[in-house]
């Protein structure tokens, strides 16, 4: 062999890496660690396509993804494979591209991709993407093969690295929840583990179970992005203030459980009639939760208003304390006092980009759409398809006989409007509302549809919106407040209690037109309570000036001055037969209108914006499923349990207990017969581990002549022990009688020598 | 003629000497008669009790080194040889005197000096005028101990010829092979000091001796009892024989029937395989036979019919160290025997 091959061998046997050109397969100890990451990757990929419709097509390309890179992995270098995933990645990024609707294509600017790429790993769900199926189907085979090439040519931790970033991506984007971060974490850590331990696994499973615990742990405890999707498991979650989840949550809003009302004055509006003051719009609903898809533009001048007939309402509002939303009457076209810091939505919404301070004041102008009942019933069904598209879709988990059932429910209704209407007041009699409810497992519409008995403005909303989707007709859910309470002719005092959820639905022609699913009486009942218990109890920032005198003048109750005035702007509503209003409380009316309203027993639509903000919290965390009245144990809890478990053994391990306790066990008993032999030998074993305890273990090279000798000098009983055993051990066989003497003196021995402090040593 | 032995056909070749009778009868007077006999073992206890009984006469010469005492009569009980290695005047050839003083046997001294010739060891043809022949004149190996004292100053050539008989047992002058007496055991010494004026022993022949020991200075209460035990006659002159050679031979049987099992050989291996592994030359097979020798012996001295890893620990260190060769600049062989002793775990 020459020197240079002598070398060769020397270099390669020293690198850890494996050569270059070998081929490792699959089938080795790491591979169960990248494909754990992987799963827990491909699987946040397999909940996008599970919203936003896709499924079969993206198992298809992962399939052929895995299937091309072990042809590769076998036949292809490193570097071209490497080479292959950024082709891949290109034809990704192009096909998504594509897929964009052409009116946003030019908007798409090197500056704007990096824009979207920051605030993607900010926070921003891949959810909210437009396209978010074709962005699903076209990225998730570049980690894919990327991974599995990489696995198959033995690069174990190069893959972890491809894998693990690709959840990491996910993981800022807030799409990964605890339990698929967890899984990936422990993934990869026992992938590393498993390679650089290889061969000694036995001796380090204690170290990479440390590890891969440490990693649960942190994954479940600390958040990467601030207010993401993916909230620790063990956040304090009581504090979720409901306005807060509804109103003044951005893209996302997680369906919750129980929620409170908070009575504190936010804003008041001055203007000509009432509306239900809308925040923000809804168009994804991911079965737990609602995604707003889009970006948002800087506002820049008027906006277009409604499609059909309109009238313009002016609104002045004054913030009564910090605000982070712009609440304004459907449809805000001009906005003044705040212009610079206001977005746009692609939905048409307006969105703050810095708070505004208490006492600012900022004006809307909105175009109120203006159309009857008889016009919204002539609309057809001529839907534009990106209206369609986009508010039409529901999850492929969406249960079917939510769908069936709506049918069966509307088979009468021919149009459109007669179908919402029919929805509508199903919900509102045939729901209790409560703010008390256990957040329910799975779908929420589905759920509320058919398990529960009560719920709030969220749950009504959501159903509503599902049911109609499921009908074709394009729906989606809104957030805001109420209008609240009326301290003048044309001023209303907005509490942080007001916040609602209500519905809008399309109609070609006029456009987004507000639907009630909420019995207003509850509603307003539930909020008026709530608000004269915090007068009560002297709580701070409950009234303004105005709505204290008002309270005064009429009753502790601010509901009956309410109700008074919606009587009378409900006359009002029915004599000018303006049914539909873009807003929530005039479409109230507009419901009430076509529907018998001795239905709801007098009044039903009255006054009740939902005081209370409905908690919103950020979806897909397995934790936001709790209710505080929840009577299972919580997934998370065995998770946690199981979690301490391990972390007890590994610390019992680590200290010796459990060695030491097996042992105590261990030394007090024989375990049944064998040959004599085999018995002395089995009890002085016994008798060592003894005196291992009680003194010290025997050492490497050291006899057990000399060992007792040491530990026990002059121990007559040792002695004898000892020849008897060296007898069966290194001489002739020994007989049963000697034998069982010897059994019997070591167990005399052991109960002197150990006790159960032998546990916690000397 | 030079037959090359393994370690094993020697051993084994014990038994043959005992019949072939003829040979041995010219010069052993004792063992020859009956031959019979001395092939059956002794019982455990009896083997022990004239180990006890060699050790407890010796002693009456020799004051302390009790060890160093049972090392030798170990060695004598598993028919090998000793080399004691120290500094002049500790009593080196008191002590073997005083061993064969024990045995009723043969003695025979040889001072090794510079100038000293292998026929002086082995013995010459000397032309006898009445016969008109040769007649052998044996030398000094021709007894059952033999004292080469101070054996590193001899020049190669004569140390190989005492070799040579200890370990063909048997000695070739003018090509005739004479068989030596049995028992035949060679109780060497070597000095340390004055390095320059040596020849110092090559590796494979120190092999061939089973132990290496050294006396060291006596304590000053040894001293002062000895001093006291040697102002009359000297003890050497007062003892007497304990043990015949006959009982010795048979002893040395028993030994041989002492059981080694199978954690002991392993044991054995172990330790031998750790100074192959940690050092320029570790020990041999010889090596091994001889400490498995020596650990039976030990056992018989103990009473036992079966070696324990104990005994091959006690014999390790003069059994194995100076088969050791240890890189230059590395750790004698005696702490390489240490550390084999404190790492190789022990069955």
């Amino acid at each position: 062999m020459s020197v240079r091959a002598i070398f060769s061998r020397v270099a390669r046997s020293r690198s850890t890496e494996p050569d270059a050109d070998a081929v490792a397969g699959v089938f080795r100890p790491p591979a169960i660690g990248v494909v754990a990451l992987l799963v827990a990757t491909l699987s946040v990929f397999y909940s996008v396509t599970g919203i936003v419709g896709g499924t079969w097509r993206l198992t298809v390309v992962l399939v052929i993804a895995i299937f091309a890179a072990t042809i590769t992995g076998r036949t292809v270098s490193l570097r071209t494979g490497l080479i292959l995933s950024g082709v891949l990645l290109c034809l990704g990024f192009g096909t998504y591209l594509l897929a964009i609707p052409a009116s946003q294509r030019s908007l798409f600017t090197l500056d704007r991709v990096l824009t979207d790429t920051a605030s993607l790993l900010t926070g921003f769900s891949v959810l909210r993407l437009t396209a978010a199926r074709i962005w699903a189907i076209s990225i998730a085979p570049v980690p894919t093969f990327l991974t599995w090439y990489l696995l198959v040519r033995g690069r174990d931790v190069l893959a972890t690295a491809a894998a693990g970033s690709t959840l990491l991506f996910f993981v800022l984007t807030g799409d990964a929840g605890f339990l698929v971060t967890a899984v990936g974490i422990a993934g990869a850590a026992i992938a590393v583990s498993f390679r650089t331990a290889a061969g000694g696994l036995r001796a380090h499973w204690d170290t990479t179970a440390t590890v891969v615990l440490a990693a649960l742990l942190l994954s479940a405890t600390v958040t990467v992005v601030p207010g993401g999707a993916t909230q620790p498991l063990f956040a304090d979650r009581d504090a979720v203030d409901s306005e807060a989840n509804l109103v003044a949550s951005e893209e996302e809003l997680a369906v919750v459980g129980s929620i409170e009302l908070s009575p504190e004055v936010r804003f008041t509006v001055e203007s000509e009639e009432e509306a239900y003051w809308r925040t923000a719009s809804y168009d994804r609903y991911t079965g737990d939760g609602w995604v707003r898809t889009g970006e948002s533009t800087a506002y820049d001048g008027p906006l277009s208003g409604p499609p059909g007939e309109s009238r313009e309402l002016t609104q002045r509002i004054r913030a009564e304390s910090t605000m982070t939303a712009l609440p304004a009457a459907w449809r805000p076209e001009r906005v003044s006092g705040v212009e610079d810091r206001t977005q746009v939505t692609e939905t048409g919404d307006l969105q703050l980009g810095e708070p505004i301070a208490a006492g600012d004041e900022y004006v809307v102008v909105s175009q109120r759409p203006d159309a009857d009942s008889d016009e919204l019933q002539a609309a057809g069904t001529a839907y534009p398809a990106e209206i369609r598209s986009r508010y039409t879709q529901l999850p492929e988990t969406t249960p079917d006989r939510v769908g069936a059932f709506t049918a069966d429910l509307t088979e009468d209704d021919e149009t459109p409007y007669e179908v919402a209407q029919t929805v509508e007041t199903y919900l509102r009699t045939e729901r209790e509302y409560s703010l008390s409810v256990t957040r329910p497992e799975g779908d929420i519409a589905d759920a509320f549809l058919f398990e529960m008995d009560a719920g709030y403005c969220t749950y009504y909303a959501t159903t509503m919106v599902t049911m109609l989707r499921t009908q074709g007709i394009p729906a989606r859910f809104v957030t805001g407040y109420s209008q609240g309470q009326q301290v003048d002719d044309d001023t209303w005092v907005v509490r942080g209690q007001n916040a609602h959820a209500w519905v809008e639905v399309y109609f070609p022609g006029h456009g987004w037109i507000a639907f009630e699913p909420t019995p207003r009486g509850a509603y307003d009942d539930a909020r008026d309570s709530r608000l004269s218990e915090a007068r009560q109890s002297g709580s701070e920032g409950v009234d303004t000036e105005e709505s204290a005198a008002a309270a005064a003048d009429t009753q502790p109750e601010f509901g009956d001055t309410e109700d008074a005035e919606t009587s009378d702007s409900e006359a009002e509503a029915s004599e000018t037969d303006t049914d539909i209003e873009a807003n929530g409380s005039t479409d109230t009316n507009a419901t009430n209108g076509s529907v018998p309203s001795g239905a709801l027993g007098g009044q039903p639509d009255r006054g009740s914006v939902e005081t209370v903000g409905d908690q919103f919290a950020t979806p897909g965390t397995t934790g936001s499923s709790q209710g505080p009245d929840d009577g299972g144990i919580p997934t998370e809890t065995y998770g946690l349990l199981g979690m301490g478990l391990l972390g007890a053994a590994i610390g019992a391990r680590r200290l010796g207990y459990t060695a030491r306790g097996y042992r105590l066990l261990w030394v007090r008993h024989q375990w049944g017969d064998r040959s004599p032999a085999a018995d002395v030998e089995r009890a002085v074993d016994r008798l060592e581990t003894a005196l291992a305890l009680r003194y010290r273990p025997r050492r490497t090279g050291e006899t057990m002549r000399t060992y007792l000798a040491s530990v026990r000098p002059g121990d007559d009983r040792l002695d004898h022990i000892r020849v008897t055993y060296e007898r069966a051990r290194y001489g002739t066989q020994i007989d049963r009688m000697t034998a069982d003497a010897v059994v019997d003196d070591v167990d005399g021995l052991v109960r002197e020598l150990v006790s159960i402090r032998s546990l916690f040593g000397r | 003629m030079c037959t090359v032995h393994t370690p094993h056909v020697t051993i084994l070749r014990i038994a043959d000497e005992f019949t072939s009778t003829d040979s041995l009868s010219k010069s052993m007077t004792d063992a020859s008669t009956d031959t019979n006999r001395t092939s059956r073992p002794l019982p455990v206890t009896e083997a022990a009790d004239i180990a006890e009984a060699i050790l407890d006469n010796v002693q009456r010469v020799i004051v302390g080194n009790r060890t160093e005492i049972e090392h030798i009569v170990v060695a004598l009980f598993a028919d090998g040889h000793v080399l004691v290695e120290d500094v002049p005047g500790v009593g080196k050839t008191m002590l073997a005197r005083a061993l064969a003083a024990s045995i009723d046997c043969s003695f025979k001294r040889v001072q090794f000096t510079p100038d000293l010739l292998p026929s002086d060891v082995t013995g010459v043809n000397v032309f006898n005028q009445k016969t008109r022949e040769f007649d052998f004149q044996p030398g000094p190996v021709f007894a059952n101990v033999v004292l080469g004292d101070e054996i590193n100053r001899a020049p190669p050539k004569t140390q190989s010829a005492l070799l040579e008989a200890m370990e063909e047992r048997q000695v070739t002058t003018d090509g005739t092979t004479r068989e030596l007496p049995d028992p035949f055991t060679v109780i060497a010494t070597q000095n340390d000091v004055e390095p320059g004026r040596t020849y110092e022993l090559p590796l494979a022949e120190i092999d061939r001796f089973m132990k290496k020991i050294r006396l060291g200075y006596p304590s000053t209460t040894e001293e002062t009892a000895l001093l006291e035990r040697v102002s009359g006659t000297h003890p050497i002159d007062t003892i007497d024989a304990v043990v015949s050679t006959a009982n010795l031979l048979r002893a040395r049987n028993t030994v041989g029937a002492v059981d080694v099992s199978e954690p002991v050989r392993a044991y054995i291996a172990a330790l031998v395989e750790y100074t192959r592994n940690h050092a320029a030359l570790g020990v041999s097979p010889r090596g091994s036979i001889a400490l498995m020798r020596g650990a039976q012996a030990r056992a018989i001295l103990d009473g036992r019919d079966y070696a324990v890893p104990d005994d091959v620990q006690t014999e390790a260190k003069t059994v194995l160290s100076h088969r050791i060769r240890s890189d230059s600049g590395g750790d004698p062989g005696e702490s390489i025997v240490e550390r084999a002793l404190e790492s190789v775990p022990v069955e």
